[in-house]
């Protein structure tokens, strides 16, 4: 019975969007999917791309599937980048190239922020000029890269790249769960504490679904307000409750302990591939077959 | 600890006051998401209608006996300038679609266009932008969706009934542009 129930509860949390068909996670810059390119071969496109995003910041990105599934070849690119989120936040400065091998079709997406580089007539003519041999003789591997490259010199053309130096994009991409994501555990948790020392020691039991409340507004969502709401009331009875018990014991109840016994620090850190910058794109690049 | 009836009434009445304060501000969020996101899709529009100019400049002189679809676009392209209303708009806009379809179709027929670099940039570039509109449509679509859920859906309908939050139309692509039409010789 509560397994049918602990079931069911689980279906209802997780919606249908996790049924539904989806590109799998990157896995690093070139996605070989379809497994056309030798590890050489990757490892090579990789470094390439990644020290092309150090120098540029720039995120060009490689796809490779077997078919499309009978889906538009426009519609997957643009699928693939709105998960992957493909380009600096912001900027929007990512570029995808999709290749569905068996549809012998190929797609380039080119991010808001590039659009004026790289625009779709330009993406069109590497495309057909550029990737296109190459693939009709089947040297995928060869097709790829020149194809990046070309990318790359279209984007140099006009735009003046700007400059980071490694370890300062590695902390831009890693900082918010490193020290500055410390610091402010360490803040919050702090504030947590006296908040819930006073929570404690109001004679109310129903402030803490007020302040709830509020705090859900101002993340500015119902139901993320009826959530906190009831949260905070619960924590509130909890801690007044914790609070009458400390002192009826006689034990101490100064502002740090009173609030007590709640917190739990936990942080994770990430490794491998750390995603992309979430950048977006508005649909342009171009589609070609070989 | 005793708690007065008045006080109870008072947290309730503050309680609600301050959901129905935070349903009011998630409905003002949503309708200015849509309406920011009708403004990327008229920009898109506006990028189709300045390409088409350079494509009818650059096809007209292979074209001659075509001159009924050329017409089409123009006319298509004066509505859209002239209408006003988002309703107005949308419809000129699936005119273009279809006159830009039938005229996409016809190049099928012109082997000569085909190995033309200005007209398979302006291909590219016609392709691309149809793909922005299409994607662009789809994200105002996806926000209406939300917003139509969230206003209908207990216990928000409620509230967005009272506050007159009602639901909103979907954009629909008329047909038209899946029309592909005879072409005579």
């Amino acid at each position: 019975m509560f397994r049918k129930l602990s079931f069911s509860l689980l279906l209802f949390l997780f919606p249908v969007s996790v049924f539904a068909s989806h590109v799998p996670a990157p896995t690093g810059h070139v996605n070989d999917f379809a497994s056309v390119l030798t590890t050489d071969q990757k490892e090579t496109l990789e470094t390439q791309l990644k020290d092309y995003e150090i120098k540029t910041s720039n995120e060009i990105a490689v796809l490779t599937v077997k078919s499309l599934d009978g889906q538009n070849i426009d519609e997957f690119g643009i699928k693939a980048f709105e998960e992957w989120k493909i380009g600096k936040k912001g900027k929007d400065n990512g570029v995808l190239l999709t290749v569905a091998i068996n549809d012998r079709k190929m797609r380039i997406d080119v991010g808001y922020g590039l659009e004026s580089q790289l625009t779709d007539s330009k993406s069109g003519d590497i495309i057909r000029n550029v990737i296109s041999p190459e693939f009709k003789k089947g040297e995928y591997y060869s097709g790829i890269a020149s194809g990046i490259l070309a990318i790359e010199r279209t984007i140099a053309g006009i735009s003046s790249p700007v400059p980071t130096s490694s370890w300062l994009s590695n902390i831009n991409k890693f900082g918010s769960l490193g020290v500055t994501g410390l610091i402010v555990v360490w803040i919050f948790g702090s504030l947590l504490v006296y908040f819930s020392s006073f929570l404690a020691r109001s004679k109310s039991f129903w402030l803490g679904g007020v302040i709830g409340i509020i705090i859900g507004i101002v993340i500015s969502s119902a139901i993320a307000a009826i959530i906190f709401g009831l949260l905070g009331l619960l924590l509130d009875w909890l801690l007044s409750q914790n609070y009458q018990k400390l002192k009826a014991s006689g034990k101490s109840t100064s502002w740090w302990d009173s609030g007590g016994g709640f917190f739990s620090g936990g942080s994770g850190g990430g490794g491998g591939f750390g995603g992309f910058g979430g950048g977006s794109s508005g649909g342009g690049g171009s589609s070609g077959s070989w | 600890m005793k708690l007065g009836f008045w006080k109870i009434l008072l947290g309730i009445l503050v309680v609600v006051g301050l959901i129905a304060v935070s349903y009011y501000n998630s409905f003002v969020t949503q309708t200015n998401a849509i309406d920011g996101q009708w403004k990327q899709v008229e920009v898109q529009y506006q990028r189709r209608f300045d390409l088409i100019p350079n494509l009818v400049e650059a096809t007209k002189g292979l074209m001659k006996q075509e001159q009924q679809v050329f017409g089409d676009l123009a006319a298509a392209r004066a509505n859209y300038s002239g209408a006003r209303t988002v309703d107005q708009k949308a419809f000129a806009a699936t005119q273009v679609e279809g006159a830009l379809g039938r005229l996409l179709a016809i190049f099928e027929n012109y082997p000569q266009l085909k190995s033309d670099q200005t007209v398979l940039r302006l291909q590219d570039e016609l392709a691309g932008t149809e793909n922005r509109v299409a994607t662009e449509r789809r994200r105002f679509n996806e926000l209406i969706q939300a917003y139509n859920t969230s206003v209908s859906i207990f216990p928000s309908n409620v509230i967005a009934k009272l506050l007159g939050f009602s639901t909103r139309a979907y954009f629909n692509s008329t047909s038209g542009s899946e029309n592909v039409p005879q072409v005579k010789f």
